[in-house]
């Protein structure tokens, strides 16, 4: 467990005990990472915003009944992809679009967001930003929590609600496919 | 798990493999570089696997300190019991007392909670840790060091942090977009980190610190600094540019301030675990050693200077480094204290 899982724990008992300044805590330690994450999935602001208050606010209200966990912030994002689920589920009926598809999302990346992005060139970029776009959503939305929150294979499966084994296969079947397009791109470059 | 049979695809899938790409614990960048070393011949799987998985790491964006304060806020208005009061005439008075009183106390909690604290992040030998500063500015903090700051930055207030050992640093611009000099712009937009007798001003911008045993050295990435010391009485100031080296020595106080061109990115590596080198002269590679890592280097091979360099090694830890070193020039590396020869 690393310092920062911790930290999140011990306020999470505090916050279990009735303190509702550690469950402020909490809140503010992990809002970027669960406001990106929600952006990532629906791609609105406002609905990410609402939704991580209800979220908050929902624990709190059920503080008696909530149940000691091992990693705080694999649980948050499952709560709050929960919530974005029945959202935006909600959302497409009031609208009648298309009949909802059960708990997937359009996850979309820009170039700016890849940390080695100003070392590599455009062409590259758009290559890699290609190869990721072919993917399933799901794949792409395992890749974010893999590689840009950390989390190991057993979490994306508490997030995603999936066994570990298929966040294996979505991840390997992405890194191949990805690999196909970049090895395409070396030996065309040089 | 038998590691020497693995195919690219092999360290793309391993989760362990992608853990030390990530750069997550010590533990598993340690093994991976020493398997590396002791695998020579799986280098090139070793690092395709590397280049793809490291092509995807990538950071959340930051979200406007505004915008998080906010909601916070809002939250914390949610927490915060509202009493619903009905009251009889006659019992008015006790219990507007007693509401007095819930928010006297309430007010007296607020204000010791804002009440500013100071934060201290240290970490132990071979551990790396990133920081989010309050205004969204990110820190890397390097292995020993130890970063520390006041917890109560208001917005448009003066940011100082102190720094002991070493650490990277990418400030987020606070000031208005027309304010581009750091030179002239007011304190309250600064960043500022002070190291030893180094102060270094910027606005926005990343850059290197490194303060160790007396020795200062500070290298810009991009952007602009206003690097002040301050001793014996007097303060000298350089303005820098980036791919700009400024050292000072606390055992040679005299000398004056003066930068020097370097390659920046080579002083930010050990943030990624690795250092590249895209044919570059072993001139370069040495001066590195004398700077970035306070060596005396003695190179007894001329020859060695005009070769050129291309490819990865792994530099969380000096040893490592020049074992690698070594090993890619085909050189004899000798080190007692910090004092290294190439043979």
């Amino acid at each position: 467990m690393t310092a920062d899982e911790q930290h999140s724990a011990q306020l999470w008992e505090r916050f279990r005990s009735g303190e509702a300044a550690a469950l402020a805590a909490l809140f503010e330690l992990h809002y970027e990472a669960l406001f990106n994450y929600g952006l990532k999935l629906t791609g609105d602001e406002e609905l990410v915003k609402d939704s991580i208050q209800n979220l908050f606010q929902k624990l709190w209200r059920r503080r008696e009944g909530v149940r000691a966990i091992q990693v705080v912030k694999a649980y948050l994002f499952k709560a709050l992809r929960h919530h974005l689920v029945d959202e935006t589920k909600q959302l497409k009926q009031q609208r009648y679009l298309f009949p909802a598809p059960a708990d997937s999302f359009e996850v979309t990346y820009s170039h700016e967001e890849f940390l080695i992005a100003e070392q590599t060139d455009a062409e590259q970029q758009a290559l890699l930003l290609a190869a990721i776009n072919q993917l399933s959503s799901r794949q792409r939305e395992a890749l974010y929590l893999r590689f840009f929150d950390g989390f190991p294979y057993e979490r994306i499966a508490e997030v995603m609600s999936l066994n570990t084994q298929s966040v294996r296969n979505l991840v390997f079947n992405a890194l191949k496919a990805i690999r196909k397009v970049m090895k395409v791109s070396w030996a065309l470059g040089g | 798990m038998n590691y020497t049979a693995y195919s690219t695809e092999d360290f793309l899938a391993d989760e362990s493999f992608q853990a030390f790409v990530l750069g997550h614990d010590v533990a598993t960048t340690s093994f991976w570089q020493q398997w590396l070393i002791e695998n020579p011949g799986k280098a090139a799987e070793f690092h395709e696997a590397q280049t793809i998985l490291r092509q995807l790491v990538g950071r959340p964006q930051p979200v406007s300190e505004a915008l998080k304060q906010e909601e916070l806020a809002k939250f914390r208005r949610y927490l915060q019991p509202k009493p619903v009061l009905r009251v009889s005439r006659r019992h008015r008075w006790p219990v507007i007392l007693a509401a007095f009183s819930v928010m006297l106390l309430i007010g007296i909690g607020f204000w010791r909670y804002m009440a500013p604290t100071n934060l201290q992040y240290n970490t132990l030998a071979h551990q790396q840790r990133q920081l989010l500063l309050p205004d969204g500015s990110r820190v890397v903090l390097n292995g020993n060091s130890e970063l520390k700051l006041s917890g109560d930055w208001a917005p448009g207030q003066a940011r100082e942090v102190w720094l002991k050992g070493e650490a990277y640093f990418i400030v987020r611009h606070t000031a208005p977009a027309r304010l581009k000099t750091v030179a002239t712009a007011p304190s309250n937009v600064k960043f500022t980190v002070h190291a030893g007798p180094v102060d270094v001003a910027v606005l926005g911008t990343q850059f290197n610190v490194r303060h160790w045993a007396g020795h200062t050295n500070v290298v810009l990435r991009t952007g602009q600094i206003q690097l002040s010391r301050h001793q014996a009485g007097h303060t000298e100031q350089v303005l820098m540019k980036p791919g700009e080296l400024v050292s000072t020595d606390a055992a040679r106080p005299q000398a004056p301030l003066t930068k020097r061109a370097v390659k920046a990115d080579f002083y930010s590596a050990w943030t990624s675990g690795h250092l590249d080198f895209n044919d570059t002269p072993v001139a370069d590679v040495v001066a590195l050693l004398r700077d970035g890592y306070g060596l005396q280097v003695t190179v007894n091979n001329p020859n060695l200077l005009q070769q050129n360099l291309t490819g990865s090694v792994p530099n969380q830890d000096l040893e490592v480094l020049l074992n690698s070193l070594g090993k890619s020039l085909d050189v004899q590396v000798r080190r007692e204290g910090q004092h290294v020869w190439l043979d």
